[in-house]
């Protein structure tokens, strides 16, 4: 297998997340795949090579390793709108991250209130959830939603927004980082 | 509220918030307090800055009872709730930390399922409803909302949570909505760009903490939708 992503790439991160908890061995080609250096002509999202499959996409991908490997790690169909949603090119914390890490003027301010009310919500959830003992974003055991939802997340301070106003989020970030086999990137730092 | 005067401890978290091992940043009085718990299950509450570099302690990490600043690894603990003495440099191992390498405390406590932290190490007062609390409580959730603590404590108030008929209100960020089987009670933190609502409950029951999760969201979506511009 090869995937073709980069360390700052976010979109690919839940990617290399799956592969290092599943211990899959994963030959990496680091292009410089973020969407403003392509432009638009690029792929869209990490592009995993396995066989001769090409898989493109976060969504995509997750789920071709999940299936092969892992079916433990799919979320029942009731996760299937949020994973969408996490992985859109148009979730509001991701593009706030992108536009403050490589642009000059950084994402406008409504880009990030948007971005900290979508935290806001993912925290609602968990909020709830937790009285019922679901303590993942899908249920009872952690999938592939989760690894999805956890760089938007971690990595909010990349845009200024903390994680103090969120203390179910904050919970479950404690919780997915103490998964075997979890891995950091920039902006996530190992300890915690 | 006057230079001099003492301030009662304001509320920063849940006690639920902040379990052992964890840290946050919060806001008191306007200063930015580090707030977390150790292992042995006691919260500390700190200037949220790492006397080195400037660094927030906040984005460090709790080891046992200590916290670790994330830039150069210098960690502070207090078994005596103190200010946070340095208890090591990873860049010079065989050094004993100076005595000034210190992080200032301020006053902490537990109280209502909540945790009360004092702006001025003066301020070690709880407020009336706090202190005289003796019924077991159960946490329900925080709230956060970008409006000022006076407009969330006055959309909590007009909006009872339904099966609740009063509310009395303390005068100090504290509120008590009562029913005919519980008593609903909310305190209220100014964080500067926001407020806070910490809510419990006496009523042990999931599906009612969970209708009161819904109340606290609702009531700050209402809210937030007023102070679009």
């Amino acid at each position: 297998m090869i995937l073709y992503d980069s360390d700052l790439d976010a979109d690919a991160y839940p990617v290399r997340l799956l592969l290092s908890m599943l211990g899959l061995p994963c030959e990496r080609v680091i292009i410089d795949s973020s969407p403003l250096a392509l432009r638009g002509h690029g792929p869209r999202g990490p592009v995993l090579a396995d066989g001769g499959t090409r898989v493109i996409g976060a969504a995509a991908v997750l789920r071709h390793l999940a299936g092969r490997h892992a079916p433990q790690w799919l979320p029942p169909p009731s996760g299937d709108a949020l994973l969408a949603t996490l992985t859109s090119p148009r979730f509001a914390p991701r593009q706030a991250r992108l536009l403050a890490l490589f642009t000059a003027e950084g994402p406008a301010a409504g880009l990030v209130e948007e971005a900290a009310y979508r935290l806001q919500d993912l925290d609602d959830q968990l909020t709830l959830g937790e009285f019922d003992g679901q303590l993942w974003f899908a249920g009872i055991r952690p999938t592939i939603v989760d690894l999805a939802a956890f760089g938007p997340a971690a990595l909010s301070n990349d845009y200024g927004v903390e994680h103090d106003p969120f203390p179910a989020l904050r919970r479950w970030i404690k919780r997915v980082r103490a998964l075997p086999g979890f891995a950091g990137m920039p902006g996530v730092p190992q300890f915690y | 509220m006057h230079a001099g005067d003492r301030q009662t401890m304001i509320p920063v978290s849940l006690s639920s918030g902040v379990e052992p091992g964890a840290r946050t940043g919060t806001s008191v009085d306007g200063q930015p307090v580090v707030v977390w718990r150790g292992e042995d299950g006691m919260v500390r509450a700190w200037a949220d800055r790492c006397p080195h570099r400037g660094m927030r302690l906040s984005f460090g990490f709790v080891r046992q009872n200590t916290l670790t600043c994330i830039y150069h690894g210098w960690s502070f603990g207090a078994p005596d709730g103190g200010d946070g003495h340095c208890r090591a440099v990873p860049a010079h191992p065989g050094m004993t930390p100076p005595v000034k390498a210190s992080v200032p405390a301020l006053p902490v406590t537990e109280a209502l399922g909540m945790i009360w932290v004092g702006a001025t190490p003066g301020d070690t007062a709880l407020p009336q409803q706090a202190a005289r609390a003796s019924e077991p409580v159960y946490p329900v959730r925080s709230v956060t909302v970008r409006a000022s603590a006076p407009a969330l404590q006055a959309a909590l108030e007009t909006t009872l949570p339904t099966g609740t008929e009063a509310v009395e209100a303390s005068g100090d960020d504290v509120i008590t909505f009562k029913g005919p089987r519980e008593l609903v009670i909310t305190a209220v933190q100014d964080r500067g760009d926001g407020a806070s609502a910490h809510i419990v409950t006496t009523n042990a029951d999931i599906s009612r903490r969970k209708a009161l999760c819904l109340w606290a969201a609702l009531v700050r979506d209402h809210l937030a939708a007023v102070m679009l511009p």
